[in-house]
């Protein structure tokens, strides 16, 4: 495969993540308007989000409770892993160029983003 | 405010957002918040935590774009991803920290230095092309980008003050839930002397990356909201494909002046509730 071919692979699949999380994003979406449409919540006040929506673990028990603020939750972190998926992608790549330097950059961008998503 | 006329108030204001994000190369960010918090009355760090959200779909969409067109610098977005991704994490840690009105005030001074910037005319599009920098040279930065003659040679000046500031744009990402492509732009087209567009690519990839780093921060934080995020998210996708579809066929530079004024005005009323508060 060349370079090139990789490339392209990897933007149509990141494209197709990017259309997935929006698919997914406005599905939760519609569900919870049918669901809260009508109530009144309050967002001018930070009551920081409950503490089952918080962090990725968060994400994933609202989704197995089939809470549609779930899916929503969850199509916001598949949009997230995108860009971690392409560092991912571009430590392949250097590894395959043999550029040490930008090797040990992007590996270190991924110890920083791991950190702060999990961290 | 029941839930449905804010999805549709909040998605309307983030599809025009969306439109002046891609026609005024200024980002949906720095609009989003100000709509939501002035407009919405949303709470800045739901406000900022949904921004960012949007930010990040919006940089993912427009770098596949990009890396089509092969004007953006791979290398250089990687070096950039380690200092970036720094500052926003200390950034987001300090907007838990900041009251909002000093979020808001912060967000102000930020919105003007966007305009001022934007009003300065950019001179050599092209880059320099002069003697090439060792480190730049060294670490594989020089590269091409094309041009309606072919390919033409770019070099990459200034390595090392231009690295140290783009931690400023990930400080700014964190805190405010912004690309920083604003900042970003210039730094790369300014003070490393490269071409405009290359910048505008690069920082395309880097805006996604450092938008990761601060979402880690406000996830664990809970300042995204799913009821909010997915109105911006939504209608900020959607605003900024129509925008980009308009460049070609709309006379944008009025649009474009438009909307510079609307963004001094919303920088004022920024900077002023971030005093009064």
């Amino acid at each position: 495969m060349t370079r090139k071919q990789l490339d392209n692979f990897f933007d149509v699949l990141l494209g197709f993540l990017v259309i997935v999380s929006g698919i997914i994003i406005l599905i939760g979406g519609v569900i919870f308007l049918l669901h809260h449409g009508l109530e009144n919540p309050d967002y001018e006040i930070f009551h920081g989000v409950p503490r089952d929506l918080k962090g990725i673990e968060g994400v994933w028990l609202l989704l197995q409770q089939g809470y549609s603020e779930g899916i929503i939750q969850f199509g916001i972190f598949l949009l997230i892993t995108i860009p971690f998926i392409r560092v991912v992608f571009f430590v392949l790549f250097y590894v395959i160029q043999k550029e040490y330097f930008y090797v040990l950059a992007s590996l270190l961008t991924l110890l920083i983003l791991t950190y702060s998503l999990f961290g | 405010m029941d839930n449905l006329s804010f999805t549709f108030l909040v998605g309307l204001g983030a599809y025009f957002a969306g439109i002046i994000g891609a026609l005024s190369g200024m980002g949906g960010g720095i609009i989003i918040v100000p709509l939501l918090v002035v407009i919405a009355g949303v709470e800045i760090h739901y406000a900022i935590g949904a921004s960012l959200m949007a930010v990040i779909a919006t940089s993912v969409a427009s770098s596949i774009v990009y890396s089509r067109d092969g004007y953006c610098s791979e290398r250089l977005a990687t070096l950039f991803f380690t200092i970036t991704t720094l500052g926003a994490v200390i950034g987001g840690n300090l907007a838990a920290v900041f009251p909002a009105h000093i979020l808001s005030f912060i967000l102000g001074v930020v919105l003007l230095i966007t305009v001022v910037m934007s009003l300065i005319p950019h001179k050599n599009v092209e880059g320099v092309v002069i003697q090439p920098h060792d480190l730049a040279t060294k670490l594989n930065l020089n590269g091409n980008f094309p041009t309606e003659k072919g390919d033409k040679n770019y070099q990459v000046h200034g390595l090392i003050p231009g690295y140290l500031c783009m931690v400023f744009a990930g400080l700014f990402s964190g805190l405010l839930g912004i690309g920083s492509g604003s900042l970003q732009v210039p730094i790369m087209d300014r003070i490393m002397r490269m071409p405009f567009k290359v910048a505008a690519a690069t920082s395309a990839l880097v805006i996604g990356v450092t938008g990761v780093a601060s979402a880690g921060v406000y996830m664990n934080y809970g300042y995204i909201d799913p009821a909010v995020a997915m109105p911006v998210v939504l209608g900020n996708l959607a605003g900024a494909f129509t925008g980009s579809y308009m460049i070609e066929r709309v006379a944008t530079v009025l649009l474009k002046k438009l909307f510079l004024l609307l963004i001094t005005i919303i920088a004022f009323h920024m900077l002023y509730s971030g005093i009064v508060e």
